[in-house]
């Protein structure tokens, strides 16, 4: 089990490599660059934006720099000089210091790295309140309501097969899957904002002011959108698998033996039909995951995924490259707990 | 004895009589598929918006570039009245106008086209290049089938969204970027990631079949490889192509207004005989900051987007089940 482990996490790097790869040759491959946008508007000297290529590495070779590592050589460096020099390229530095926990600096917010956008609140506030707690806990409070709408949902209308209850749960599940989520957000904005005026339309901060805490009046309807297709998703798996587990001959060997219905539901039939719907837990992470850049940007909430489309029409690379990889390691984590769910689960798979 | 020869032969003629005309899997399936309440229905409703589609410069009262009121007007829909005649709705614009005067109506119907191009060219294309690599790699075997099965590794690790929204923003200015204001390039990276998931099904798919006995028969006949693979084992995994297929459209189209609504979707069109002119996505986008003032805005595209994203779920549930009888009620 723990070789199976190690293997499933380790597979986590050649996935951020690939990512970290294909976003630098995609951004790096178009014309011009991040300073564009601004140069109509000042008189972009060009010494002045040599200055700025220089100060952000943006003057070195992408990948390696064969002019340093000639040089080095004529002068006769040692082997590890060499090295340094040949790879004082932009995406070897950038690596470099990605796996030294820095992203590098923002391009666009003056003076702020991307780590510290992402991960640092605002100054004088609990490590919590920065932009990934905001995130997070979001994420979190989604699938909490996804687990408790989803799950009894299905159970229900499984035991209630063909009955009013599981049509309608089988409706909840059809129309929250298919419609996506935010343009659910907006009818729910229109609906209980706008018409019914029970919440603001912009939403109020995530964190209060002065305590801190989660406001979780704010955050309820930006989770509720959020958790919606998940929940549908759990709901639809759940009922299929109890109302599969319903027909095997130990459930029937359980009543005849004379157990109690709550005791045959719950031990017997429950513990079993659950398991196919643990193995997608891990996969409805990674859609909270990426549901929430579109649904903080919706309900206007700071939190990375707002950051993320924000740094897009800024243009902002090194911003867009951290939280691309951000994301990639959340979804790329979120695969892993699968496999090891499932290889906790069903040892057969294990052995592959 | 002569009469029970007779009453043989007339049972034997009644039961002639009463065996029906023999039928092919497909008009089986087709008859289990307008069986379906829900599937018809969806079908209707993309047919609606398809005629919406390609007739949409014929419906549409304006184009989306088209003012036909002055700014700063914002009007209402037809049936709400303000009491201020600038903003009370009027039949001229069923759905109200946006705060620079284009009809909101014209607009959704040029959207109705953006979001069925979307839907369908990127599905033909995704299926064609599928399907011809995955009966070369299953087929071939070997080399061919490992490398195939390394790509199709290395692009299921890569997070389909994020691959999107970095193709859509990072090449949106270059001149591929700029064909069919930008819906090109979207086709293309839409295949990109979604042929491999094509791939790999066909590719199974003739793994199997390549083994069974009717594939046997017809080498025994002397038929070449290309008639064995287009003639016997293609139309054998037609089947689950087509289920996949109908689930690629909406996918395809719930990106485009994903994409859309970050600002990433199709680009504004300038030039008022564009083919595609506004999406679902962008009118979204825009009517954001209007969401207290004129709803309508929002609500129109929104009602759109789920009336064919439920009916392309619906029409693919239904053809799951009509297809393969097996899987039904499963997942």
């Amino acid at each position: 089990m723990s070789t199976y482990l190690i293997r499933r996490v380790l597979y986590v790097i050649p996935v951020l490599f690939i990512v970290a790869l294909v976003t630098f040759v995609i951004m790096h491959a178009t014309p011009g660059g991040p300073w564009d946008a601004e140069a109509s508007k000042r008189t972009s000297d060009p010494l002045f934006l040599e200055q700025l290529n220089q100060r952000y590495g943006l003057d070195k070779p992408l990948f390696l720099n064969t002019d340093a590592f000639s040089e080095a050589r004529v002068a006769g460096a040692n082997p590890t000089k060499l090295m340094q020099a040949l790879m004082d390229g932009q995406f070897p530095s950038y690596l470099w210091n990605l796996l030294h926990g820095d992203m590098g600096p923002s391009l666009r917010m003056k003076g702020r790295d991307v780590n510290e956008v992402m991960f640092l609140p605002s100054s004088g506030r609990p490590f919590w309140t920065s932009r990934f707690g905001t995130t997070a806990l979001l994420g979190l409070l989604a699938l909490v309501i996804a687990l408790c709408v989803g799950l009894p949902l299905g159970i229900l209308a499984a035991l209630r097969h063909n009955t009013i209850l599981d049509y309608g749960s089988l409706f909840f599940a059809t129309v929250g899957y298919g419609i996506p989520n935010f343009v659910l957000g907006v009818f729910f904005i229109i609906i209980f904002a706008v018409w019914l005026g029970l919440v603001p339309v912009i939403t109020p901060p995530i964190w209060m002011e002065d305590t801190n805490m989660p406001n979780l009046s704010a955050a309820f309807l930006p989770s509720l959108t959020l958790a919606i297709p998940t929940a549908a998703y759990l709901a639809r798996l759940t009922r299929s698998s109890v109302l599969e587990v319903m027909r095997r001959d130990y459930i029937r060997t359980a009543r005849s033996k004379g157990l109690s219905e709550r005791i045959v539901v719950v031990r017997h039939m429950l513990r079993n039909a659950l398991i196919p719907v643990a193995t997608v837990i891990g996969p409805a992470l990674a859609g909270l995951v990426t549901g929430s850049f579109i649904i903080e940007n919706l309900f206007s909430i700071n939190g990375i995924g707002r950051l993320y489309v924000e740094s897009i029409s800024r243009r902002d690379y090194s911003m867009i490259m951290g939280t691309t990889l951000f994301y990639a390691l959340m979804i790329a984590l979120a695969n892993v707990m699968v496999d090891v769910v499932y290889g906790f689960l069903d040892p057969r798979i294990r052995m592959k | 004895m002569t009469d029970s020869v007779a009453v043989l032969k007339a049972d034997i003629a009644s039961q002639r009589l009463l065996t029906r005309k023999p039928i092919s899997l497909w008009q089986d399936a087709w008859r289990r598929l307008l069986k379906n309440k829900a599937s018809v229905m969806g079908m209707i409703v993309i047919g609606f918006f398809a005629i919406l589609a390609i007739f949409a410069p014929v419906i549409a009262p304006y184009t989306a570039l088209d003012v036909p009121l002055p700014s700063n007007t914002l009007r209402q829909a037809a049936w709400v009245n303000t009491g201020n005649p600038a903003t009370t709705g009027d039949w001229r614009f069923p759905l109200g106008t946006d705060n620079v005067g284009h009809d909101v109506l014209s607009q959704v119907i040029w959207g109705a086209r953006t979001s069925m191009v979307v839907g369908f060219i990127p599905m033909f294309m995704i299926i064609t290049l599928g399907t011809i690599i995955g009966l070369t790699a299953g087929f071939a075997g070997g080399r061919v089938d490992n490398l195939l099965m390394r790509i199709t590794d290395v692009v299921y690790a890569f997070p389909d969204l994020l691959f999107f929204i970095i193709v859509m923003s990072a090449l949106r200015d270059t001149p591929i970027g700029q064909l069919l204001n930008g819906l090109f390039l979207l086709f293309v990276a839409l295949s990109v990631v979604n042929w491999v998931g094509v791939a790999r099904l066909v590719r199974g798919q003739v793994l199997s079949l390549k083994e069974k006995e009717f594939v046997e028969a017809a080498r025994m006949t002397g038929a070449s490889n290309a008639r064995i693979m287009l003639r016997h084992i293609l139309p054998n995994s037609l089947a689950p192509i087509i289920v996949v297929a109908a689930f690629l459209i909406p996918g395809a189209i719930l990106t485009e207004a994903f994409l859309g609504f970050i600002g990433l979707g199709i680009r504004p069109a300038s030039d008022p005989s564009a083919m595609f002119q506004t999406s679902w996505g962008m009118l979204l986008l825009w009517g954001k900051d209007a969401i207290r003032g004129q709803p309508w805005l929002l609500f129109s595209p929104a009602i759109c987007i789920a009336l064919i994203m439920l009916s392309f779920t619906f029409v693919g549930d239904g053809l799951r089940d009509a297809l393969d009888p097996m899987m039904r009620g499963a997942s």
